[in-house]
């Protein structure tokens, strides 16, 4: 049962994930965009 | 963020991530190899053009206009769609091509008056370190568009070929070329093409 309902859920956040990604390219613009990430790894 | 940014194939050309890996945390036992201090004087533009009171990391900086932390998906998400609907300044195209060193030709069309400068960078993808001190001493880090250079090859309307040397430190193989118009003064950007380099020869004019 258990293993059941994590596997649902895993299934669950793979697909919103999917979606996300969808909707994120579906909502852009015509025009590309620069995103720049400052980080380290330290 | 960046690696799925990166890895999502529907944003290939549309959303170009750069990561900049800065040298400030250094000093607490882990010496970033991807680090430099030039990446840390470039966010410096950014805190200064923002009015931040300072930098930090993770920092995502959009199109050069918003920021905010680099963890902040609903952030990045209106981000995104705000700065690909600002019309860009003017066109930019870029090709790429390597063989003992990388060639790079890049044709810009600058249709504004303002100080305008086209901006090259040299990415690298799908590189794996494993971190052996400071925070995340143990971890394995996968990375992804960690920029090896950037460098301001015209301002304004500008066509240019130039031969890039190739770092031993480099992977050839996993390397991207972005180029992009950025405002001198406000640091935004608007307009920007990104390639993954041809191996051999030099390449035809954008």
């Amino acid at each position: 049962m258990r293993t059941g309902w994590i596997a649902a859920a895993i299934v669950a956040a793979v697909t919103l994930g999917t979606i996300a990604a969808a909707t994120r390219e579906q909502s852009l613009g015509p025009n590309p965009v620069i995103v720049e990430l400052f980080t380290s790894q330290g | 963020m960046v690696r799925e940014l990166a890895n999502d194939a529907a944003l290939r050309g549309k959303v170009i991530p750069l990561a900049f890996h800065v040298d400030y945390w250094d000093r607490l036992g882990w010496r970033d190899p991807f680090s430099s201090p030039d990446w840390s004087h470039r966010q410096s533009f950014y805190v200064r053009a923002m009015g931040l009171p300072s930098g930090y990391t993770p920092q995502m900086v959009v199109n050069g206009a918003r920021q905010f932390v680099g963890s902040n998906a609903h952030a990045l998400d209106a981000a995104l769609v705000e700065e690909s609907r600002q019309a860009p300044f003017g066109s930019v195209r870029v090709t790429a091509s390597r063989d003992s060193v990388l060639h790079v030709a890049a044709i810009a069309n600058v249709a504004r008056t303002e100080p305008t400068d086209v901006m090259l960078a040299v990415v690298e993808n799908g590189i794996s370190t494993k971190v052996m001190g400071g925070e995340n001493g143990g971890m394995t880090i996968d990375d992804e568009a960690v920029v090896r250079k950037l460098i301001r090859v015209g301002t304004g309307s500008t066509a240019m070929n130039v031969a890039i040397a190739l770092d031993k430190s480099w992977n050839p193989a996993r390397l991207g070329v972005v180029a992009f118009l950025q405002d001198r003064k406000t640091l935004a950007i608007r307009g920007a093409s990104a390639v993954a380099p041809s191996s051999g020869g030099a390449p035809q004019p954008a």
